[in-house]
């Protein structure tokens, strides 16, 4: 299972880090199966460096990827499961900057908080002396309590919000407004984001008045994974059945290929919306679909990590995740360390202006019909 | 000129001047108005218009109130739409339930070293983990503050993991009756 990818920091995998790497830990038996599994073989003065004390870092050390979690914390923390009155959006610390993504429908959605806003201020104390965590502290709260927000956004505007927190439950698979729609996934859940998706582009076609299928336009731009099956599955859906998807390549170098399930398929245009933080299954999502031609791909490479991680319950009943296979895209093609190359390539702010993104599409469209 | 003859002209020459600025509003009336507008069929054009108004206000009132109707229809449809959700789920729920019992028979029965019966009772936990999100999530969708096409776009996304979940349920069922038998 390849795990949603850290480095952008999001609120609640830094909310699920923090209870991590406190109890004592069966640091042997971690040595052991990373002795045993990981991938590439660790080097072995790393492994003797493990210790207790020290298992958040060493285990970066040996994999990036890697993360011990404590019994309590085995499942992940996803937005839904958090029933605290908040604004109803993801922070995230990008370039030194916080920004804020609203939720489709959410409190700060409603209240005109523009997607990817810089937040500046909470309640009229400056952000910066804070950490992520200290600020999501902030920004949670007893529900109907008041929170005001000052952001910059993505204009250079500074405006003030004022609202009430409210308990939020996120769209699984969210829908931009615009006579065009955009369909934004941030995540890829286990048996959720596969029906999702299906409910939401038969949501698409039901309102659509014209002969044609519909663009199914998806936004993978703040996608940092999930799980790597249900991308694999997701991309089976809009390929014929049987078709290859990845082959997974373990320690020992024994190769496991993927094909595409049978089941409804989705024949409409396919464009996939990448930027240099959409990593992991997102990107594996991405490439697949990019390697068949069956979509087209805009914006700029992705970040470009393809590896698999797993998880293993340890004597503790704590949770070990690590790295233990490789993911290669049709043909073979690696992926970790390159990317996703767009077909065409869309800069930052071409890319945060749905107007000029889908001016490009069905430029895009005209071309091919000629 | 007697002085009769010269006050009739002047009456009528002030006469005639008032009519040429007489409206023809029927609204304005007066006597001089009223014949001028008889006279020149000005204020059948006047009332003509006033009804057309009348019929153009009384058509958009109609089309409101249509939307109105067509705004509660919906809204009654999609409440529908949601305590027929909850009730699917709700059995499904029982199912899975059951099933659960089931499993745990056959735990009794064949005991934990049987890695299928394994398999079988972890993946009827996952399923059961599974009902409880969507419940609560269905739980969450009223009251959520989301605009009328947001929640039916929600609802339909809880459809359609509903009905994965059921397949799920399913392939279990007949997994259990199969380690059963």
């Amino acid at each position: 299972m390849i795990t949603r990818f850290y480095r952008n920091t999001v609120l609640f995998l830094m909310l699920l880090l923090s209870f991590a790497a406190v109890a004592s830990a069966p640091v042997d038996e971690i040595r052991d199966l990373l002795r045993e599994k990981l991938m590439p073989a660790p080097d072995e003065s790393l492994l003797a460096k493990l210790s207790d004390e020290n298992l958040v870092e060493g285990l970066l050390l040996l994999d990036p990827y890697a993360r011990y979690l404590k019994p309590e914390q085995g499942y992940a923390i996803l937005p839904e499961t958090v029933d605290r009155a908040g604004i109803g959006a993801e922070i995230l610390l990008q370039q030194d900057q916080i920004l804020i993504l609203p939720y489709q429908g959410s409190v700060s959605e409603r209240a005109g908080v523009l997607y990817r806003s810089q937040l500046l201020k909470i309640n009229e104390q400056p952000i910066t002396s804070y950490s992520l965590l200290e600020l999501a502290g902030l920004l949670l709260g007893e529900e109907d309590s008041w929170v005001s927000l000052l952001v910059k956004t993505p204009e250079q505007e500074l405006v003030e919000f004022r609202f009430q927190r409210e308990i939020y439950r996120p769209l699984h698979v969210e829908l931009l407004h615009g006579d065009q729609r955009i369909i934004r996934i941030r995540n890829f859940i286990a048996s959720t984001t596969v029906p999702a998706l299906r409910a939401t582009i038969d949501f698409l076609s039901s309102g659509n008045q014209n002969s044609h299928l519909p663009n199914v336009i998806i936004d993978l731009r703040d996608s940092t994974g999930g799980e790597l099956f249900e991308a694999l599955d997701l991309a089976g859906i809009f390929l014929p059945a049987s078709t290859e998807l990845v082959t997974m390549v373990n320690r020992e170098d024994q190769l496991e290929q993927f094909y595409a399930p049978r089941g409804n398929k989705y024949d409409n245009p396919l464009f996939i919306l990448i930027g240099p933080h959409t990593a992991s299954a997102a990107e594996i999502f991405t490439g697949v679909l990019q390697a068949h031609g069956r979509a087209i791909v805009l914006g700029e490479p992705s970040f470009g990590k393809c590896s698999s991680q797993t998880e293993k319950r340890l004597s503790n009943h704590a949770l070990l995740r690590y790295t233990n296979r490789e993911v290669l895209l049709p043909g073979g093609e690696i992926c970790s360390g390159v990317g996703i190359t767009p077909d065409l390539f869309l800069s930052s702010d071409q890319r945060n202006d749905a107007e000029y993104l889908l001016k490009s599409i069905n430029q895009w469209n005209a071309q091919k019909q000629h | 000129m007697s002085r009769l003859s010269q006050a009739s002209v002047v009456c009528l020459t002030l006469l005639l001047a008032s009519c040429a600025n007489v409206s023809t509003d029927p609204r304005e009336g007066g006597l001089m108005g009223g014949i001028k507008g008889l006279q020149t069929g000005a204020y059948d054009q006047r009332v003509q218009e006033r009804q057309d108004r009348l019929s153009q206000m009384q058509a958009l009132q109609s089309n409101l109130s249509a939307e109105q109707r067509q705004l509660e229809q919906d809204r009654t449809a999609s409440q529908a739409a949601l305590d027929e959700e909850r009730r699917r789920l709700q059995q499904l729920n029982n199912n899975v339930v059951q099933l659960r019992q089931n499993v745990d028979q056959l735990v009794r029965e064949q005991g934990t070293d049987d890695k299928k019966v394994q398999e079988l009772q972890a993946r009827v936990q996952t399923l059961q983990r599974n009902m409880q999100r969507q419940q609560s999530s269905l739980d969450a969708l009223e009251g959520s503050g989301l605009g009328d096409s947001d929640m039916d776009l929600r609802r339909r996304q809880l459809e359609e993991q509903r009905d994965l979940l059921r397949r799920e349920y399913d392939l279990l069922m007949k997994l259990s009756l199969d380690l059963a038998g």
